[in-house]
């Protein structure tokens, strides 16, 4: 089953106890499903199993290594409530990730709400994935012995290549 | 920073009060290594500071007159998102290479001075744990340290995930002795003891210096 990743911040969604129903936080809904052009990105995978593919593209273009939380929504949900989907490339430097990168298109206030209601269900069915710093490199690790990425292409610091250099040269391949 | 306040006991020692007016200036304000500053003292500032702590003293003035309202402003106005540049990091980044020890003194300043504001907090966190712990030492490790005892879980983990950024083996001193009400950030905080655990294992160190 087809599921669309998007990083979140958890500490914004457990500002109110949506668990018990309350309404999700009003910085939850601005910081984290933040909109340009009424459009929201997220990364395609395959399955819950490929969670280290959308890992990876999300990592793959930021500037630090910073612990993150991961939601995923399955694509038939968007399909079946006529959310329009647009597949546009990625800011990745994985080549054969940036065709996986889709965004959700013409939201509007109703749209919006029913994909933050959506993110607060995974919440409640436990379905949010905290990717720590340490993980975050071995998936990176992972794609650069698969030459899948480049180092000299992250746009991290250099004391955080050297770091993933290190795992590269001291461990064997973890996942 | 400079100085700290002088002990009751030597104010109103008559005889260290003769003294006072009389002895070689260098020596007044030095006492078991430390330096002191008191009312009493201040009457003759400019009489017995030494010239290079004045000189700096104003320097940090100087420092802190141009550069802590435009860091409040950053902290404050800018959008922090995990994983990504900030432009509070750029200010203070370029603030360090100006005179790190001044805007170690500055961000501590501001931290504590502003405590109460939420935003600032963990606007600051934000950007500290995107230094290198060693470059950040040891404001860095004191506010994160500071953050832990917070009210707020939000500013809670900031501190956590500095310590995780930092990835040094100090933090899990901190760490294993911290609880926390809130039962996600008890099992982060296991993460994280348990990467910087690994860390330490696997690859010998968790800290490189870069």
């Amino acid at each position: 089953m087809a599921l669309l990743a998007r990083r979140i911040d958890k500490a914004l969604w457990l500002q109110t106890d949506i668990f018990k129903g309350e309404d999700v936080s009003a910085d939850a809904i601005t910081n984290c499903i933040k909109t340009k052009k009424n459009t929201l990105s997220t990364w395609k995978i395959k399955d819950s199993s490929s969670i280290n593919e959308a890992i990876l593209a999300l990592a793959s273009g930021a500037n630090h290594i910073d612990t993150f939380d991961i939601i995923y929504l399955d694509v038939d949900f968007f399909e079946n409530k006529n959310f329009k989907l647009d597949f546009t490339p990625g800011m990745t430097s994985v080549k054969d990730l940036v065709e996986t990168h889709v965004d959700i298109i013409n939201l509007d206030y109703k749209k919006l709400g029913i994909i933050a209601s959506s993110i607060a269900e995974q919440f409640i069915n436990n379905k949010v994935r905290r990717v720590t710093n340490l993980e975050i490199r071995k998936v990176l690790k992972e794609a650069i012995e698969k030459n899948r990425l480049s180092i000299e292409d992250l746009k991290i610091s250099d004391a955080s290549k050297e770091k993933i250099k290190k795992m590269c040269h001291q461990a064997p391949s973890a996942s | 920073m400079f100085k700290k306040s002088i002990p009751k006991f030597i104010i109103y020692d008559q005889k260290y009060d003769q003294n006072f007016l009389n002895i070689d200036n260098q020596d007044i304000y030095s006492i078991n290594g430390h330096k002191y500053e008191s009312n009493y003292f201040k009457v003759n500032q400019k009489s017995t500071e030494s010239t290079n702590d004045t000189v700096l003293r104003e320097s940090y003035e100087s420092f802190k007159n141009h550069n802590k309202e435009k860091i409040i402003d950053a902290l404050l106005l800018n959008d922090f998102e995990y994983g990504y540049n900030s432009t509070s990091e750029f200010i203070i980044q370029s603030l360090f290479k100006e005179n790190s020890i001044f805007t170690k003194d500055l961000l501590n300043d501001i931290f504590i001075s502003n405590f109460d504001n939420k935003i600032i907090i963990i606007g600051l966190l934000k950007t500290i744990a995107h230094f290198e712990y060693t470059d950040i030492s040891p404001i860095g490790p004191t506010m994160a340290l500071a953050a832990l005892s917070y009210s707020d879980p939000e500013v809670q983990e900031c501190g956590i995930r500095a310590y995780e950024n930092w990835g040094h083996a100090d933090s899990l001193k901190v760490l294993n002795k911290i609880k926390c009400e809130q039962e996600w950030l008890s099992q982060y905080i296991n993460q994280v003891i348990e990467i910087l655990e690994e860390e330490l294992i696997i690859y010998g160190t968790t800290c490189t210096k870069n």
